[in-house]
């Protein structure tokens, strides 16, 4: 049995920020949404029961907001870890639900790298790999560490198996 | 070669298809209100009848433009009038084969050839859709000498392999097998007996097929004259007197189970699984006949499947999983045969394809699982319930036997899980009632996962899943092994690295 190495290269610090930003704008939409339907559903008199359930909603989206502003991105960006090495691309990430995922470099079909208008004011990308049958992303990473890992994958992905 | 068309009945039979998927406006239009001379009718039977000459219209052109040819190693398929279309696939890319022949097709000596890749879209597969039988011959025959000159090399390796297994396994199988001396060199290893047969039939339950077509036809018929007054003066006579109720259920049985055979006949009658060095070949059908091949180096895993009333009866199902079974009906005919005793089934394996090894012996899962499995969360319980005692508070005695069936089957689904790694293999075993065996190669998985949730952690377990390069993704997840287990997957999967070779594109 050989050793395993772990993957270990950290996501950006920034990661937090970026998405307690995003996420902040997500539950501010959630709940303008909420607000309209219940007032829909007064002004159209809609079915008790569906009231009910938009209530329960409006009371819950503080309690997410709490969870996916606050505590969520932090512990996202302390668990999330990737590697490449010739052969395997390794992610690993989750605290709650731990995921680690590994492709075979000769696998992976196209990398992409990506970024929004909130990743792009902190100078970050978000690294998609793209296997047969799958799309995995490594998430806000630092411009040039981003550029350079995807053209590291697409040189060593060129690399195809013979079957 | 000249670009060739398909055959003209293609027109027909796709005009017919029409019809009959517009079987519900014609009924309503034409027969429903028959005596209707209203403007509405009439304009609706002006547009349907308009749409129908449209339609045909545009199949003959569409059947006029295309046309398909091979050269340079690919598949052709021109098509379009305005917006042309040159749809092109490399003959290396295919990886099955599967010729269906409805028994319409045959009065015509006609085929349906689909060759299936394994790209995800919808282009990627080829399909001749009325094609002669010797064209269709003529077309396998193609692919096959560009296999033969492309992969020299390859086979000879296989064959190799071949030689040194097949020799003992051939005489250890005598009665399934005889050589078949038509040119090619196939050999036949499985032809379902009569009373395979016969078995098949009432296991697959497939007499109780004529239920919902008899409420059909009860519906049909209600809707045109009203049959619920003569039914339930019907029904009265039956209830009055025992006898006549008794004879009328022997009697539907007798139906059911007559057309419960009649169908498995049909269907699995002149069932015949072959194989040649390369290939796996599989046939059946009796009025509609379907063929389907698939090279051995694209099987990617075996799935052996078990119903609880297979099990009693000691019948399993072997399916090959592939990275060209992407049609709805050829999920059906990946299946090597549904009705296999379970002897026969393991040999079939050893003599089909010898580089699959299945271990008997393999690892149970630790005690601390069945803990990790009795605290998940049951959501579809709680949701049922939950939907029962709102909508429906008189049902509540369905939630604790739903919560009983769901603990029981997590205890049956702890018990018969079995995993082992051996070799380059993997292999899963899961499932209580109904179980499923899945065996890959790591060479064919092209990804691997290995979760572990907080309560997981504390028990010190992990689930682990493999991804194969099929037509959905076939994902294979077993929960709750060891962690070192897990730990010793992923260098398991890591190691595949000295099986592949490698080349530059």
């Amino acid at each position: 049995m050989n050793i395993i190495n772990e993957p270990d290269n950290h996501i950006s610090q920034d990661a937090v920020t970026v998405w307690r930003i995003s996420n902040s704008i997500g539950e501010g939409i959630a709940l303008i949404v909420l607000a309209g339907l219940l007032w829909a559903g007064y002004y159209f008199d809609w079915y008790h029961w569906i009231i009910i359930v938009l209530w329960v909603l409006i009371v819950l989206t503080p309690i997410s907001a709490i969870w996916s502003v606050f505590m969520e991105p932090l512990l996202l960006q302390k668990y999330w870890r990737y590697g490449i090495n010739e052969e395997f691309v390794q992610l690993k990430h989750g605290i709650l639900n731990e995921e680690h995922i590994i492709i075979p470099m000769t696998k992976v079909q196209y990398v992409e790298a990506k970024q929004g208008p909130l990743l792009r004011k902190y100078k970050l990308y978000t690294l998609s790999i793209g296997t047969m049958q799958s799309s995995h992303s490594i998430p806000a990473l630092p411009e040039h560490e981003a550029l350079m890992l995807r053209d590291e994958i697409a040189h060593k992905a060129k690399l195809k198996e013979v079957d | 070669m000249q670009p060739k068309r398909m055959h003209p009945m293609k027109i027909i039979f796709s005009f017919i298809n029409t019809l009959k998927n517009s079987f519900v406006f014609i009924i309503y239009l034409f027969v429903i209100h028959f005596r209707d001379v209203s403007t509405f009718i009439k304009l609706g039977r002006i547009v349907f009848l308009a749409f129908l000459v449209y339609r045909l219209v545009s199949l003959i052109i569409e059947w006029w433009k295309t046309t398909y040819e091979i050269k340079n190693g690919s598949i052709h398929i021109y098509s379009g009038w305005f917006t042309k279309t040159d749809n092109r696939v490399p003959l290396d890319r295919i990886q099955n084969v599967q010729l269906s022949t409805p028994f319409y097709y045959r009065i015509f000596n006609l085929t349906v050839l689909s060759l299936q890749t394994s790209a995800t879209d919808k282009e990627a597969s080829v399909k001749f859709e009325a094609i002669k039988k010797e064209e269709a011959k003529r077309i396998e025959q193609q692919l096959d000498s560009y296999w033969e000159g492309n992969f020299e090399h390859e086979q000879i390796v296989v064959e190799h392999e071949d030689e040194t297994k097949e020799p003992e396994l051939l005489q250890s199988s005598e009665v399934m097998e005889r050589m078949e001396n038509t040119g090619d060199r196939r050999t036949v290893h499985f032809n379902p007996t009569r009373s395979d047969l016969i078995r098949a039939s009432f296991l697959s339950l497939s007499f109780l097929g004529l239920i919902p077509i008899l409420a059909t036809i009860y519906h049909e018929i209600d809707d045109v004259i009203n049959l619920d007054e003569q039914a339930k003066g019907f029904l009265a006579l039956l209830m009055n007197s025992w006898l006549v109720m008794g004879v009328a259920i022997v009697l539907f049985v007798i139906i059911a189970i007559a057309f419960g055979m009649i169908r498995t006949f049909l269907k699995y009658g002149k069932y015949e699984i072959a194989s040649d060095e390369e290939r796996i070949y599989i046939s059946s059908g009796i009025l509609s006949e379907k063929a389907f091949s698939i090279r051995k180096e694209n099987v990617q895993a075996i799935q052996m499947t078990q119903t609880p009333l297979k099990k009693v009866v000691g019948l399993m199902e072997i399916r090959l999983v592939s990275a060209g079974s992407d049609d709805e009906d050829s999920e059906e005919i990946n299946s090597l045969y549904p009705f296999l005793p379970t002897d026969k089934a393991n040999r079939l394996i050893a003599e089909l394809l010898p580089t699959f090894k299945i271990q008997e012996n393999m690892n149970k899962l630790p005690q601390t699982a069945l803990l990790m499995r009795m605290l998940r969360m049951p959501w579809v319980c709680i949701t049922v319930t939950v939907l029962i005692f709102w909508l429906k508070p008189n049902l509540w005695y369905v939630s604790p036997i739903l919560f009983v069936l769901t603990y029981m089957g997590r205890i049956f689904d702890y018990r018969n899980t079995r995993y082992v790694i051996n070799g380059e293999f993997i292999q899963f075993k899961t499932g209580g009632l109904w179980s499923a065996l899945f065996l890959t190669n790591r060479r064919k998985v092209i990804e691997v996962e290995v979760e572990r949730s907080i309560l997981q952690k504390r028990f010190g377990l992990a689930s682990i899943s493999t991804i194969n390069r099929t037509k959905p993704v076939h994902l294979e997840q077993l929960k709750d092994i060891p962690v070192d287990a897990s730990r010793q997957f992923i260098s398991w999967y890591r190691d595949r690295r000295n099986e592949i070779k490698v080349e530059c594109e």
